[in-house]
């Protein structure tokens, strides 16, 4: 006790007492920490939103899904600041899904980890990013397990508008989402169910262990296999979706009775159009007629822009290289409408054409994905067996917009609620590794809606409160700086002269 | 509490009518209004409700008066009076060790009311002008930062219990925030840093990042709120202890 003073009594006296205030100390700190462990406990905490607009609530069903979250799931921040005129924008989405994954890990408790990688830490940075797979900054990965799912900043967790420079007017988050790609990716990953994804094989497929689609939807959650009607039968029991990626020799007609029981047991089936136009017994066209899918001859094209002279060019193969705008797809299908809002793009090229066909009772045909009002069905010239020319022929062939992916469902007896789902693609490269990366989520979302996995919920739009003043105009500012740096300490000062004459006085 | 409220108008009058206080008060108001103003101008592009949370605790200027400010209001509180002999006249009065302590802490969180006062009453400011102010918010980041001040306020009458002068008390006071400020920085908390059972106790004292979780975003959090109080409680609970050893000198 030598911080207190001299002691009046003797040694052992001091020492019992130091003791004793070193045992207090440590009990006091144990009892402490016991407190604040107790009060950390779910059941016994309290949390109540203050704010003006409830900016610190999740929504219900957020709030549920994460209570209810079956296994452990971490997310890693990959954030860092983005150079120009974008910059501003982007740290506005940095600093809200931060606001919401503070939320997010205060609602579920020890069920979330959010590990925030910051840009200095660059070695760091770069061993995780490998571990998780991610290619690109600023995204979050939202994984548990194998399981990963990637939310990029600027296109997933939010919308930017570009602005318009020559008014001045910058870009600006338009649409802030992270709320719910955060549920929706959760979802996803903490899921118990396993589906299980079935490659058909056999007729000259590719290999899905080569296939970039097949890998990622490992990383979601689904169990891959491949299913050979020679080598397998009837498809196994248990396969959620068959993936038939374009085909080069029609299926033997058991097989194509196979599928077609799979399908009507309520499973999900999805048919690539690869480059050669199968027709007859066994081939793509046949497998979805009866699901009121028609796969059409001949490739759509659109004509390319000239760089050099502005002007419309044909006859060149690019013509059938096509990039699909948001408005080109459906809207209000699951499988594309987050896409469409998000105003994602997809590319791919050699489409097949698709129509509806006699719609399967209780059923229901939509598009997902429009070609160009530009665009042609360009026909091979000289027979059926003949090569495109990739010019447009005005007298066999019209422009127009056409289907370059549609879907099915419907009711597989009347006696049963069970609904069966077909998802027929123009080409392959909607799905195939070519145009992967940009095709990646318009893929994934089409097999989630076959295995019939959706997570999805919709969030209100909340905007953070923001009371603005201008600072160049009103009396606001003035004010506000005046009574800060003037009025109140000369205030108090002016207190403590008064007090120190009048105690003189 | 028998003595308590005794004990309280006595401190209250011991600051208030002591020139010192209004003098930190007025540097402590100007300080607060230097942050405010360059936020509300600067980093906030006019934004109040982003700058009344950043003179609540959102910024930096807050947490160096959080260190500075308490050492030098509660340095002198035990240790002074001790050395002067008061401390004497106080212990053989009809008042428990527990109202002195209590009493003293509470006259101290009150000055610190006075100081943080100014974002309110900016608030009240801005509304009579006609800006909209998230009331919730602006009350609860005050509650808050009362709160905080009393931890630091209650650790400084620790360190004053325990020190016989007030230099001293001031310099372990000021160690003890700086100390509970600084956690997050020294690593201690970084999940790739620190391995988890260190983070799980370090956690444990962590002051800014409970205080930025709840109060600051106008969320009142009884896990958070109990963290504070628990602390508060304990400093106290240990300088009444140190209190009543030198009624046995």
């Amino acid at each position: 006790m030598a911080l207190i003073g001299r002691a009046s009594f003797g040694r052992w006296t001091r020492l019992g007492l130091g003791a004793e205030l070193a045992l207090l100390v440590v009990l006091a700190l144990a009892a402490a920490v016991l407190c604040i462990s107790l009060a950390e406990w779910r059941p016994l905490r309290l949390r109540v939103d203050l704010t003006a607009t409830s900016s610190n609530t999740l929504d219900p069903a957020t709030t549920a899904l994460l209570r209810e979250l079956p296994r452990p799931v971490e997310i890693d921040v990959f954030f860092s600041r983005v150079p120009g005129s974008l910059g501003p924008a982007v740290d506005e989405i940095q600093a809200r899904t931060q606001e919401v994954l503070f939320l997010v890990s205060e609602t579920a408790g020890e069920k979330v980890t959010v590990r925030t990688i910051p840009a200095d830490r660059v070695e760091l940075r770069e061993e995780r990013a490998r571990e998780l797979r991610l290619q690109r900054d600023n995204a979050i990965v939202v994984s548990s397990g194998a399981r990963r799912v990637v939310l990029r900043a600027e296109s997933d967790l939010a919308s930017i508008a570009q602005g318009d420079p020559r008014q001045g007017i910058g870009p600006s988050v338009v649409d802030f989402r992270a709320e719910e790609a955060l549920v929706e990716a959760l979802g996803r990953v903490a899921s118990d169910a396993e589906p299980r994804v079935l490659f058909t094989a056999g007729q000259g497929e590719p290999d899905p262990e080569t296939l970039d689609i097949a890998r990622e939807l490992s990383a979601e959650g689904f169990a891959i296999g491949t299913w050979d009607f020679a080598r397998d039968g009837a498809v196994p029991d248990g396969a959620t979706v068959l993936a038939v990626l374009a085909p080069e020799q029609p299926f033997p007609p058991a097989a194509l009775d196979a599928i077609r029981a799979f399908v009507v047991q309520g499973g999900g089936l999805l048919v690539a159009q690869g480059a050669p136009f199968l027709e007859g017994p066994g081939s793509p066209l046949d497998l979805l007629e009866p699901y009121g899918l028609r796969l059409l001859r001949g490739l759509v094209c659109v004509p390319l822009v000239d760089p050099r002279t502005g002007q419309y060019a044909e006859g060149y193969p690019e013509v059938s290289a096509l990039v699909l705008g948001p408005e080109l797809l459906n809207g209000t299908h699951p499988v594309t409408q987050t896409l469409s809002e998000r105003g994602r793009r997809l590319r791919g090229a050699f489409f097949r054409a698709l129509e509806r066909g006699r719609t399967p009772p209780e059923g229901s045909v939509q598009v997902l994905l429009a070609g160009p009002e530009e665009g042609w069905r360009d026909l091979p010239s000289g027979g059926p067996e003949g090569r495109p020319n990739w010019m447009f022929d005005a007298e066999r062939e019209e422009r127009g917009r056409v289907w370059l992916a549609a879907t099915s469902e419907f009711r597989t007896s009347p006696q049963t609620e069970t609904r069966a789902r077909v998802v027929a693609l123009g080409a392959l490269d909607l799905v195939g590794n070519e145009q992967f990366e940009t095709n990646r989520d318009f893929a994934l979302n089409a097999f989630n809606w076959l295995a019939q996995r959706d997570f999805r919920v919709r969030v209100a739009r909340r905007d953070p409160f923001r009371s603005v003043i201008d600072l160049e105009r009103g009396p606001e500012r003035l004010w506000a700086e005046r009574t800060a740096i003037w009025y109140l300490p000369v205030g108090a000062l002016l207190g403590g002269v008064l007090l120190f004459f009048l105690r003189r006085r | 509490m028998n003595g308590y409220l005794a004990i309280l108008r006595r401190e209250l009058a011991g600051l208030f009518l002591q020139p010192l206080a209004w003098f930190l008060l007025a540097v402590a108001l100007l300080l607060q209004g230097l942050f405010y103003s360059a936020a509300l101008g600067g980093l906030f592009a006019g934004d109040t409700a982003g700058a009344l949370t950043f003179a609540l605790g959102g910024g930096v200027g807050f947490w160096v008066l959080m260190a500075v400010l308490p050492p030098l209001i509660t340095m002198r509180m035990v240790s002074e009076e001790a050395r002067s002999g008061l401390l004497e006249f106080l212990l053989t009065a009809p008042v428990r060790d527990s109202a002195v302590i209590l009493g003293k802490a509470s006259a101290a969180t009150l000055f610190f009311a006075l100081v943080w006062c100014a974002a309110p009453l900016y608030a009240v400011l801005l509304a009579v002008l006609g800006v909209e102010v998230d009331w919730g918010q602006v009350l609860w980041g005050y509650a808050g930062a009362l709160v905080v001040s009393a931890l630091f306020c209650s650790a400084g009458l620790f360190a004053s219990a325990l020190s016989a002068t007030p230099a001293l008390a001031a310099f372990i006071a000021f160690s003890i925030g700086v100390v509970l400020l600084a956690l997050p920085s020294l690593g201690l908390l970084d999940p790739y840093l620190a391995p988890e059972t260190a983070r799980e106790i370090f956690s444990k004292f962590d002051v800014l990042a409970r205080h930025q979780a709840s109060f600051l975003r106008g969320a009142l959090d009884t896990a958070h709120l109990v963290f504070f109080l628990t602390w508060i409680a304990l400093f106290l609970f240990l300088a009444t202890r140190l209190l009543e050893m030198r009624r046995w000198r």
